[in-house]
């Protein structure tokens, strides 16, 4: 089936595992070990990936076609040409804004019902 | 590029991670083993320059925990996946396929125990053995000194001897409190849990066991609570 006809919110609600995986990879490609700090980093290392957790959720990914691999190289020189690199696929792509707008709704539930601060009172 | 060099000990975990690896399925290890390796190493190299050796230990016993748990995911979606394709196993498959399948539930479970055994405190056991007569001018034999004996020895009476000459009233009070003091019978209580007396073989010795964490402290009951039986034996009996 072609990607563009697959309705990315069949794949929704997404693993956090499988989420944080997407994001990592919304700005550009990485390799493993950089997936891991990326999610570490962002979540103030609040939820720490171990290898066998990110292999497992990069392998279902690609299998599902969200992610796939790259052929380019940041700097072949500095690089181990062992590491493969991985970037979000335009399925991919799809299925992360449908996931975040998911979440950007809750976010609006939770701030409605007071359980989040708004903006302005936060300032 | 080549590896950059590792630490002995870093070095170690990388052989056992990478002989833990193969727990996973063929396929899995085929396609990832080399990559998980790479980011395990990385891993390694940056938690031992940067954490204690307290941080370093729990680093480890998390990474074998999530390797055992991920490879039993692995290991039972590639068995799924199988089972959708709706190709009949032989016996043999089925017998390769379990004992695959078991084997990080095994390590799993034994590693959990190892953990457990070794997170928890010591108990030390302290025995003394206490020889039981007749009285010199008994006339007639009774079938049940030793169990009589032995009652006297766990009565709250002479156990309570044992309470006042360790004072473990003030040495209880604050590992069962924290603030505030045991009262006597609650601290005979804890004495009791902590005690055995019985007969050793088909002999007239009682043997004392007693259990605690502090090896000298046990050490010190079983002895007292010897001296206090022999203390209570030696007062007249009141009639």
């Amino acid at each position: 089936m072609p990607a563009a006809s697959v309705n990315p919110e069949s794949f929704l609600p997404l693993t956090p595992a499988v989420f944080h995986v997407l994001l990592a990879l919304a700005d550009g490609e990485r390799h493993g070990y950089a997936i891991m700090q990326s999610v570490a980093e962002t979540t103030d290392g609040r939820v720490s990936m171990g290898p066998g957790t990110l292999y497992g959720t990069i392998k279902r990914l690609l299998e599902s076609r969200l992610i796939e691999e790259s052929d380019a190289r940041p700097d072949p020189e500095l690089d181990d040409e062992r590491r493969r690199y991985y970037r979000l696929s335009a399925l991919g792509q799809r299925v992360a804004a449908a996931e975040s707008h998911r979440y950007a709704g809750l976010v609006r539930v939770a701030r409605a019902r007071g359980l989040l601060a708004t903006s302005h009172a936060q300032s | 590029m080549p590896h950059a060099p590792l630490s002995p000990r870093a070095a170690f975990l990388v052989r056992l991670y990478r002989a833990g690896l193969r727990l996973y399925p063929s396929a899995h290890r085929e396609r990832m083993e080399s990559e998980m390796e790479q980011v395990f190493r990385a891993q390694c190299r940056e938690v031992l320059a940067r954490r204690s050796l307290g941080g370093c230990l729990a680093f480890a016993a998390g990474a074998v925990v999530e390797l055992l748990l991920t490879a039993m995911r692995e290991r039972l979606a590639a068995f799924l996946c199988l089972m959708r394709m709706k190709r009949p196993l032989t016996p043999l498959a089925r017998v390769c396929w379990s004992l695959g399948a078991g084997a990080p539930v095994a390590a799993l479970i034994l590693g959990v125990t190892i953990a457990v055994t070794l997170s928890l405190p010591p108990i030390y056991m302290s025995s003394t053995r206490v020889l039981v007569r007749h009285a010199v001018n008994s006339t007639t034999a009774d079938p049940f000194l030793v169990q009589s004996e032995a009652e006297i020895m766990t009565s709250k009476a002479n156990l309570m001897r044992v309470v006042e000459k360790l004072s473990l009233t003030e040495r209880y009070s604050p590992e069962y409190l924290g603030q505030g003091t045991l009262h006597p019978i609650e601290v005979i209580a804890i004495l009791q849990d902590r005690i055995e007396v019985r007969q050793f073989r088909n002999t007239s010795l009682l043997e004392i066991r007693v259990h605690d964490r502090d090896r000298q402290l046990a050490s010190d009951i079983a002895n007292a609570m010897a001296e206090a039986y022999l203390q209570t034996r030696m007062e007249p009996v009141n009639s």
